[in-house]
């Protein structure tokens, strides 16, 4: 690609392009001379080279733009050179920017050339098109890589997570490096910072995928001046050795860790780390894990944790776990029990017994993002990529984007990418189409209008059908507002002449109509006459977005509210109980699919039977079932209740040995183990009274949390679905999870004294304000 | 401070303070030298604990008072590991198998192949077999009580399994033809009396026959709970005179409140006020098939004789449902929904019978 070609077949908007490539390609003669072809179609052929360098490149870092299409090409001529670079083009550093070479693609440019070359017909379009290309050719090397990691967050106050748990984050990792909070005064250079730091070992970040854990983690870090250290997927040094010497990937990791725990030595010139560790300061990043579904290996690891905790001292460096919790994407074919298992358990998993309940781990764990914080961080995202405010999509469809994706960022940027990428072919393609497309956006528009939408708060947001489908395809997962829209046809059981039925479908209502008429039922039966339902199961059943086995705690939840009477409540759960006798979660893997349908059936089935018609609208709320949370609790209390079962089991020992050696104690001397139902229901109820009544300790205080709270004083309102301003609800989740020290709220009165065994730690704040071990030597 | 529950538990058989000829013949069986497997059955704090522990003190002396505990760890053929709590002295084990669920059987079987393989060391015991107890027998899956069946037969010579359960109705019928099943039926209430006379004899305090009323009235032959009320209402009253509030578990007294509620209101939202309420037992590890017994009895107690049968009825069907089902919620909630309808209906048009 000459100066010549370029200037002779683009306009005048690409001269600042062409210019600058020309330039790269003056140092390679040879390519350019051997390629006769216009440029135009030179650039589309380009760019499947590129992006096919540029990916695994950007999985391991976010390179900014700049540095990523400088590289990106070099490497993609590099390869040609030889057939070994191709093996380690990943782990080879960019060459220069003079050398590269425009290899090969000649023949390319030919046959695109003619392709081309037959939409010549129209000289006016052409030049048009010839100018988008040119413009797109310039972003080319960004455009090839994801939204995500071009647009990402580049300052602190841009990142899309709640304020209090970022600065929770900072907090840590300050406290950690410098061994002092972010806004605190640093303590003069005599206070040993070493203490607060030696239990600021490990951060554990959970939280579903794609709300900016690692993106958080890796902003803060780059603010605080830390260097990052990253055990990643990208990690792989099999071909060094050949592939004939594999290291197993734990150890890998240990030799990860012991390499990286202190800050570089003073070999590299800019530092002279034995003077000042704070010179230089290093974190570990660990975004990837080992498989620890491995027993072998989940062992090995969280023994590698485990001294990388104990094994302190001022020069190390504190590492930073981001754990996806798996399975809350809520996917239709995991079921609930799947589903829970993430959270709380996913930490033991990953860390431990040992290192979790030890002095030197935090969690911070990250909720789903609120749609309004969507929509902030995606209009951010479109503002930069986009630089032309007439060619970003609506609002409202970003809107949709937010809504739809399930408080997963990641996902929502890269709909959004690929929304605007289709866009644009559209546009480029089909301008004629343009004015139908106006046409029907206008017509939304006047539609939604005139339904009186409210806009955000439980309105329907007005994006055109189409789009709405484009989006279905393009994100699907469209959960959370169908779940919301599915929830809403079953609990308003819309029959046909119901009252009020201007704002339906009309073309639905007629295929309704259509319908053959039911045959009377008899006499005895005439209590289950029924006008005509507007949910017609055939369609409705595959727009239910979870597993049946959810959907029935959804439709659980919310029926009492959406009935007049205690009969036709009734009728309504004995459904759902004759639903759930299938058994269609608990064991997913051995119930039939047929029971599983035949399960969904019968719970909206029943419940659409059951409901009364018009269902009375009183502003009902359709709200998160409560269940899960119950049950998680359950979980917990559970495993507290092993603990004071163990408790009650040796303290009955020792002394239980204690009489056998005739050192009567005034203990109690049985010694045996009580059973768990005993345990729950009679002892451990009436234990906590005697001792709130004695003030004498006789229960560890891991039996605070089974105490249950005084009968009146609770009145618990479901989280509620979609509607609502969700920044309010954030910001309440915020609080409360500020707030929450662990210990939940227990009122007063059974916050006596409780009898821990004598070894077992304070509580971490504790330990880090007054800890003089430190002091003895 | 230990409980009353614990200090004063009788250590041997002669301290038993009733069923004196269940007591004399253990003691039989354990000078005969012949010692059966034994299956001991019944109510929750009728005794069967504490009669096993004297039983073994009988067999082997005071040695058995010598306890340690174990942690044991166990690997599912599917690479799982478990832990078990194990409870043993030199001359038995004891152990809950349940506790792990579906993978009861392999503790079964690892740990009496262990202790079947392994002779008596001591040479001072006074029997050449070690026992096994295995608490809450009747909660083992068919598959472990199958293991259990097999190792019986197989190690008679080295060992002796003592099974303690709340009814051989969930036991399989090999095992209980194995076993001698020793009944251990709950205290009366004049046998639960005199208990509470000789605690508070040891206590040096006169216990008012009203208060020995109220708890014998809450606890129902459950001496475990007659006792630990006894004392909890101790400390509440010193005196024990007048008008005594009964110390009560508090789910229980969540569970009046739901009955109250219940009968108070047939709506829907006041389903929902008692949906958080079952929410919060549930979730504080209250089994549901206890919780829904416990309502539906106070339920009894309050409505119309008419009602009565009804209301057993549909606790039987929800209950039955519920140990079908997995979602307990639903059924919980099903039963109360239905017995405000029964209940509305009851009030608006009188009795009909509603057995559908």
């Amino acid at each position: 690609m000459t100066p010549s070609s370029s200037s002779k077949s683009s306009g005048k908007g690409s001269s600042s392009s062409s210019s600058s490539r020309s330039s790269a390609s003056n140092g390679t003669k040879s390519t350019s001379s051997s390629a006769p072809t216009r440029k135009l179609s030179s650039m589309s052929s380009f760019q499947p080279t590129l992006s096919f360098k540029t990916t695994p490149k950007s999985v391991p870092s976010t390179s900014s733009p700049a540095s990523s299409s400088a590289s990106s090409r070099p490497s993609a001529s590099s390869s040609s050179s030889s057939s070994r670079d191709e093996v380690d083009r990943k782990l080879m550093p960019p060459p220069p920017p003079g050398t590269k070479l425009k290899p090969s693609i000649s023949p390319q440019k030919a046959s695109n050339g003619d392709v081309k070359g037959k939409r010549k017909e129209e000289p006016v379009v052409v030049l048009d098109d010839d100018e988008d290309e040119e413009m797109d050719g310039s972003y080319r090397p960004e455009e090839a890589q994801m939204w995500t990691e071009l647009y990402g967050p580049t300052h602190e106050t841009e990142l899309a997570p709640g304020k209090a748990r970022i600065a929770k984050v900072k907090n840590w990792l300050h406290e950690s490096i410098f061994g002092y909070p972010f806004d605190a005064q640093p303590p003069p250079r005599s206070v040993n910072t070493d203490k607060i730091r030696k239990y600021k070992r490990v951060l554990f970040l959970s939280g579903p995928a794609g709300v900016g854990k690692a993106t958080t983690a890796r902003l803060l870090c780059a603010s605080l001046g830390v260097e990052i250290m990253e055990w990643g997927e990208s990690v792989e040094e099999w071909s060094l050795g050949g592939g004939i010497d594999r290291e197993s990937a734990i150890s890998k990791f240990n030799s990860f860790i012991s390499r990286n725990s202190y800050p570089s030595l003073s070999m590299s010139s800019q530092t002279s780390a034995l003077q000042s560790p704070d010179n230089n300061p290093r974190i570990i990043l660990l975004t990837a894990l080992p498989n620890l579904s491995h027993v072998a290996t989940r062992e090995a690891f969280h023994a590698s944790l485990l001294t990388f905790c104990q094994n302190f001292n001022s020069l190390s460096c504190p590492m930073v776990i981001v754990h996806s919790d798996a399975g809350s994407g809520g996917r239709a074919e995991e079921s609930w029990m799947d589903r829970e298992r993430g959270g709380r358990e996913g930490s033991l998993e990953v860390l431990g017994r040992e290192v979790r309940d030890g002095p030197w781990c935090q969690e911070i764990d990250f909720l789903p993002l609120a749609p309004t914080f969507l929509n902030k961080a995606l209009l951010r995202v479109l503002q930069t990529a986009i630089p032309r405010a007439l060619d970003r999509p609506s609002h409202a469809t970003i809107q949709l984007i937010a809504h739809s994706c399930n408080g997963d960022l990641r996902s929502a940027i890269n709909s959004l990418q690929l929304l605007c990428g289709g866009r644009k072919e559209n546009k480029s393609k089909k301008r004629k189409g343009r004015q139908d497309e106006a046409d029907e956006d206008l017509g939304t528009r006047k539609r939604g209008a005139g339904r009186g939408s409210r806009g955000g708060k439980g309105g329907k947001l007005d994006v055109s059908r189409d789009l709405r489908a484009v989006l279905d395809a393009v994100t699907r997962k469209e959960q959370s507002l169908n779940l919301f829209h599915a929830l809403g046809k079953v609990l308003y059981n819309k029959r046909l002449d119901d009252p009020n039925m201007e704002d339906e479908d009309e073309e639905l209502l007629e295929r309704i109509r259509k319908l053959p008429a039911d045959k009377p039922l008899p006499n005895h039966l005439q209590g289950f006459t029924r006008r005509k339902s507007l949910v017609q199961m055939e369609t409705f059943i595959p727009t239910i977005p979870i597993d049946a086995s959810s959907f029935a705690l959804w439709l659980h939840q919310s029926v009492p509210n959406y009935c007049n009477e205690i009969e036709e409540v009734s009728a309504g759960l004995d459904a759902l109980c004759s639903a759930d006798i299938m058994r269609t979660d608990d064991d997913i893997w051995q119930s039939s699919t047929q029971a599983i349908a035949y399960a969904l059936h019968l719970s909206v089935r029943g419940i659409l039977m059951s409901l009364p018609s018009p269902v009375p609208r009183r502003s009902q709320k359709a709200t998160k079932p409560q269940f899960f949370e119950s049950y998680k609790l359950e979980r917990d209390n559970t495993s507290a209740l092993d603990h004071v079962a163990g408790y009650i089991t040796k303290k009955g020992i020792s002394a239980s040995n204690a009489f056998a050696n005739g050192e009567a104690r005034d203990e109690g001397v049985w010694g045996g183990m009580y059973d768990k139902r005993v345990l729950a229901g009679e002892l451990v109820p009436m234990m906590v009274k005697l001792q709130i009544l004695s003030a004498k300790p006789i229960l560890p205080s891991s039996a605070q949390t089974l105490c249950l709270p005084p009968y009146s004083s609770f009145i618990r309102n479901g989280v509620e679905l979609t509607a609502k301003d969700e920044i309010d609800m954030d910001d309440e989740y915020e609080a409360s999870a500020a707030g929450d020290d662990g210990l939940g709220n227990i009122d007063q009165s059974h916050t006596q004294a409780w009898d821990d065994e004598p070894d077992k730690k304070e509580e971490e704040e504790d330990w880090l304000v007054d800890d003089d071990i430190d002091d003895f030597d | 401070m230990s409980l009353w529950v614990d200090k004063y538990r009788p250590r041997s058989l002669d301290e038993l303070h009733y069923h004196p000829e269940l007591s004399s013949r253990l003691r039989s069986l354990s000078a005969s030298g012949d010692f059966p497997h034994i299956l001991f059955y019944g109510p929750s704090g009728a005794g069967k604990k504490t009669r096993i522990m004297a039983t073994l003190r009988e067999l082997y002396g005071p040695g058995v008072e010598k306890l340690r505990i174990d942690q044991r760890v166990f690997v599912t053929p599917s690479n799982r590991k478990l832990d078990v709590n194990v409870v043993q002295s030199n001359y038995h084990i004891e152990l809950t198998p349940s506790d792990v669920g579906m993978y009861d059987r392999v503790v079964i079987q690892d740990i009496l192949k262990e202790i079947a393989q392994t002779q008596q060391v001591d040479l001072n015991a006074k029997q050449r077999f070690k026992v096994v107890i295995i608490n809450e027998a009747d909660a083992l899956t068919r598959d472990a009580q199958a293991a259990l069946r097999r190792t019986m037969e197989k190690y008679m010579n080295n060992m002796r399994l003592i099974l303690c359960a709340n009814s051989t109705s969930k036991i399989i019928a090999p095992i209980r033809s194995r076993c001698l099943l020793v009944r251990v039926a709950a205290p009366t209430d004049d046998e639960m009396t005199k208990v509470l006379q000789h605690v508070a004899k040891k206590e040096r305090f006169a216990l008012p026959t009203s208060a020995t009323k109220s708890i014998l009235a809450t606890s129902q032959g459950n001496l475990r709970k007659a006792l630990l009320v006894f004392e909890a209402m101790k400390m509440q009253k010193p005196d024990l005179t007048g008008d005594l509030e009964v110390a009560k578990p508090d789910w229980e007294t969540y569970c009046s409140k739901i009955a109250d509620s219940i009968l108070q209101e047939q709506s829907a939202q006041k389903l929902l006020d008692v949906r958080g309420k079952i929410y919060e037992l549930l979730s504080h590890c209250i089994p549901p098939t206890v919780v829904l017994k416990t309502i539906s009895e106070r339920i009894v107690d309050k409505v119309d004789d008419a009602l009565k049968p009804q209301i057993i009825h549909w606790a039987a069907y929800y209950e039955l449902r519920m140990r079908m089902g997995s979602k307990k919620i639903f059924h919980l909630e099903a039963f109360i929904a239905k017995v405000m309808t029964i209940y509305k209906q009851f009030n608006m048009i009188g009795y009909t019978d509603d057995y559908e």
